[in-house]
């Protein structure tokens, strides 16, 4: 894991006495709310329907044992005791005082956490694999190049005031657990001949127009990576609209130019103008890595042992995955509980992982764009013990990647900006399908759900999407079917006009029937029906006999 | 900040600036208790934003927003009553 | 107003000239003219010593290499501290066109900002006389220590 430098520590605590002072004169009245809004954004700091919300930086989703307890004691000391894991990997505090907030920045810091560029028209946290350094189909570990990006990303002088906000994540494989192709900007490591670099994706994202990256340049070189960077936000920064929020993002800019215009004018950037103090050097380049070498795992043959225990097998079968080394397993903690908020983690619970962590997972967490966790480490013998312990905690629903497994944003219950509620409708279905069989014979299905058409909760890329909106004062939600946010992106098919929420779980259910009845055999899921028989079936199928 | 308002009667609500949590406007000013909002009518609308703007420039309130209720008082938005009372969900 | 240049208040020796009256008296030496006089008036303009060029944050402002060499400053002003273009702007006058004379930012702008504006190119910012402390007390709050080269 990264480690701070000094000047890490000096950069951020410094931070904390600017924010501290820039809430005095908001308090005095020195700065306006306007004013002071950006500011506060640029800290993490949101105000919601009943309350302030803050909102800490995870760098590309790592956190260590010391720092998940940090959050718990956060979450007792000046929350509600929880809190939010997000699907840009970061971590919610719902119910934060502001006259607290300097507090707790500067209690974060001590653990080497923050809350800088979490919000705000500036480039926000990067995003990265949660499987990364630990997964055998990767090209190189995509950590310390996030690590470099974050640094040079931080207080940017010229791109902290862009016409909108800026996300960037990035990949080290093929297979895509980082939805790059919805960012801004998405990098995916790549090998050419014996060179390692870059291809380049720009102007995707969700939002009321939903955009697949297009691929900018398929590669470019490790010492060049921030001068290109530079180059497209320099031209997004001078370019990009500022008369309306709606068309402010990259993508829109990228869409009214045209791909090949606006590469053309990022390259002649690059080309001409890179500076040469960002070109990155081998040097400093493994000095970064070296932060990411893997704990001390020694090859062994480590074998589960089973004590025939039926929610044991299901959890390894859903919650455990391959490990590059041999011996050992990563795990995922679902954050989807029956009941319980997408992605919420009590302070119990959070200690609970923290301590799990340092006993079998070298003291390393991981948080996924899906808002569930990970044990990157554990060796496959003590799988059991650890599954025990997080069963006590109810951390143990075996449920990755099944219907009840939801990306859902805070939605109405907590957001100014929902039209609906989201929270309440994942949990309609996970009760609904709370039975693992039930649920393994669906098979792999996300299900992603927005309460507005800013689409937080991804439903542009959900298998199934549910959007929710406000028809004559009631809530309503529509219905997109055939989006995907890996490797082989798209953005889903409105299926027709929305749902009551009375209705919805019935045009859910008629809508798996169309695809069991379709699926040509156990392994074809969900996805795949989808893109080979299309829409029309399911419209059919649930529209007909409403 | 009333535009959009439909019905003849409000409550004023906003968050406290320093806590951030939910106010209602009562007889006797600002405060947390719900119960003691007062109905105001479509006509005193400007009254209190005006009012309100003085409470904004003196670093008391942000957001000040009128709920729509009804002649009875039975507030008419899903996102007014979860305002009012709180999250609908089990944490 | 003042002006602050590398935290130290200077007086300001121009005027800014929006309009021209028939007589062109309005055109002399010290002066900063904007972009449509500018564009307008170059030829008589350029004849002056001391001269400058006002852009507003939403204005495009392409300018050739004759026009730089007879700028003494270019001053960009901010209609909203939320307009970033500015920034952009100054590195790439110091950049791509080596521009080495002043450049001022002034208009509403908040003393939040005064770090990142040095470091994008700017000299000096124009403030009111009396947030001039402010704008001290928020820089020395500034870190010393950037993860940018520049």
């Amino acid at each position: 894991m990264y480690k701070y430098s000094d000047k890490d520590k000096r950069i951020v605590k410094k931070r904390v006495e600017q924010f501290r002072f820039q809430v005095e004169r908001r308090l005095n009245g020195d700065l306006t709310e306007d004013e002071f809004k950006p500011l506060r954004l640029m800290n993490g700091l949101y105000l919601q329907l009943h309350a302030y919300m803050l909102r800490v930086a995870i760098p590309y989703g790592e956190l260590s044992s010391k720092q998940m307890y940090k959050l718990a004691d956060i979450a007792d000391k000046y929350d509600k005791g929880y809190g939010h894991f997000t699907t840009r990997q970061n971590i919610q505090f719902n119910w934060p005082k502001l006259t607290d907030v300097p507090q707790i920045l500067l209690d974060l810091s001590e653990v080497e956490m923050h809350a800088i560029q979490t919000s705000g028209n500036c480039i926000r946290n990067i995003s990265s694999d949660h499987f990364a350094g630990i997964c055998d189909d990767e090209v190189e570990d995509p950590r310390p190049w996030c690590e470099i990006i974050r640094k040079w990303s931080t207080f940017h002088p010229e791109f902290s005031f862009l016409p909108r906000k800026f996300k960037i994540a990035v990949t080290g494989s093929s297979v895509d657990r980082a939805a790059i192709k919805f960012h801004d900007i998405g990098l995916k490591i790549v090998k050419q001949k014996n060179d390692i670099g870059f291809e380049v994706f720009v102007g995707g994202g969700q939002g009321r127009s939903p955009y697949v990256a297009k691929q900018i340049n398929n590669f470019v070189k490790q010492k060049d990576l921030l001068n290109y960077l530079e180059a497209i936000l320099s031209t997004y920064n001078e370019l990009g609209r500022r008369d309306n929020i709606y068309k402010a993002r990259i993508k829109i800019l990228v869409h009214e130019l045209g791909i090949d215009k606006f590469k053309e004018l990022v390259e002649f950037n690059f080309l001409k103008f890179k500076d040469k103090r960002l070109d990155l050097g081998s040097k400093f380049i493994n000095q970064t890595k070296e932060f990411f070498n893997l704990p001390n795992l020694k090859i062994k043959q480590s074998s589960v042992s089973f004590p025939g225990d039926i929610d044991f097998n299901n959890w390894l079968m859903r919650n455990v995955v391959k490990h590059k080394i041999k011996g050992y397993s990563i795990v995922l903690i679902s954050l989807k509980q029956n009941g319980k908020p997408p992605g919420d983690a009590t302070s119990d619970q959070m200690r609970k992982i923290a301590a799990i962590s340092q006993e079998f997972s070298f003291s390393e967490i991981r948080v996924t764009h899906e808002q569930n966790l990970v044990l990157p480490h554990i060796e496959n013998s003590k799988l059991l013990e650890v599954w025990e312990q997080l069963k006590k905690s109810g951390l143990a629903t075996p449920n990755l990647g099944f219907i009840s497994d939801t990306i859902c944003c805070p939605g109405m219950d907590y957001c100014a900006l929902a039209t609906a509620r989201s929270i309440p409708i994942s949990n309609k279905i996970s009760e609904k399908y709370k039975n693992f069989n039930k649920q393994n014979d669906i098979g792999n299905l996300k299900i992603k759900i927005s309460g507005c058409i800013n689409a937080c909760g991804h439903h542009h890329v959900g298998n199934i999407g549910i959007l929710g909106l406000e028809r004559n004062g009631r809530e309503s939600y529509q219905l997109t079917l055939g989006g995907s946010a890996d490797e082989n992106a798209s953005i889903g098919e409105i299926l027709g006009p929305s749902f009551q929420e009375d209705k919805l779980m019935q045009a859910i259910e008629k809508i798996l029937i169309v695809y069991k009845e379709n699926r040509k055999n156990e392994n074809e899921d969900f996805l795949k029906v989808y893109r080979r028989i299309g829409i029309s079936p399911f419209k059919e199928g649930v529209y007909d006999n409403t | 900040m009333a535009k959009k308002l439909k019905g003849d009667f409000f409550f004023l609500s906003a968050n406290d600036l320093k806590e951030g949590g939910m106010l209602f406007y009562g007889k006797n000013g600002w405060t947390s208790e719900f119960d003691e909002a007062i109905k105001i009518p479509r006509n005193e609308i400007e009254f209190y934003e005006d009012k309100c703007k003085i409470y904004e420039d003196n670093c008391i309130i942000i957001s000040p927003t009128f709920i729509e209720i009804d002649e009875n008082g039975d507030v008419l938005n899903l996102r007014d009553k979860i305002r009012i009372n709180g999250i609908t969900i089990e944490i | 107003m003042i002006i602050l240049k590398k935290g130290v208040e200077e007086k300001c020796i121009y005027r800014v000239i929006k309009t021209i009256s028939k007589d062109k008296k309005e055109i002399s030496n010290n002066s900063i003219f904007n972009l449509d006089v500018w564009n307008t008036f170059r030829e008589d303009i350029i004849k002056f010593k001391n001269i400058g060029i006002f852009i507003d944050s939403n204005q495009n402002f392409d300018p050739s290499f004759e026009d730089l060499e007879s700028l003494k400053i270019i001053q960009i002003n901010f209609l909203t501290f939320k307009d970033g273009r500015p920034f952009s702007l100054a590195k790439n006058l110091r950049r791509k066109n080596s521009f080495k004379n002043e450049i001022r930012a002034s208009g509403h702008l908040l003393p939040d900002q005064y770090g990142f504006l040095l470091r994008c190119g700017f000299d000096s910012v124009e403030i009111k006389k009396d947030s001039k402390s402010l704008w001290l007390k928020v820089w020395e709050l500034e870190s010393d220590e950037k993860y940018q080269p520049f």
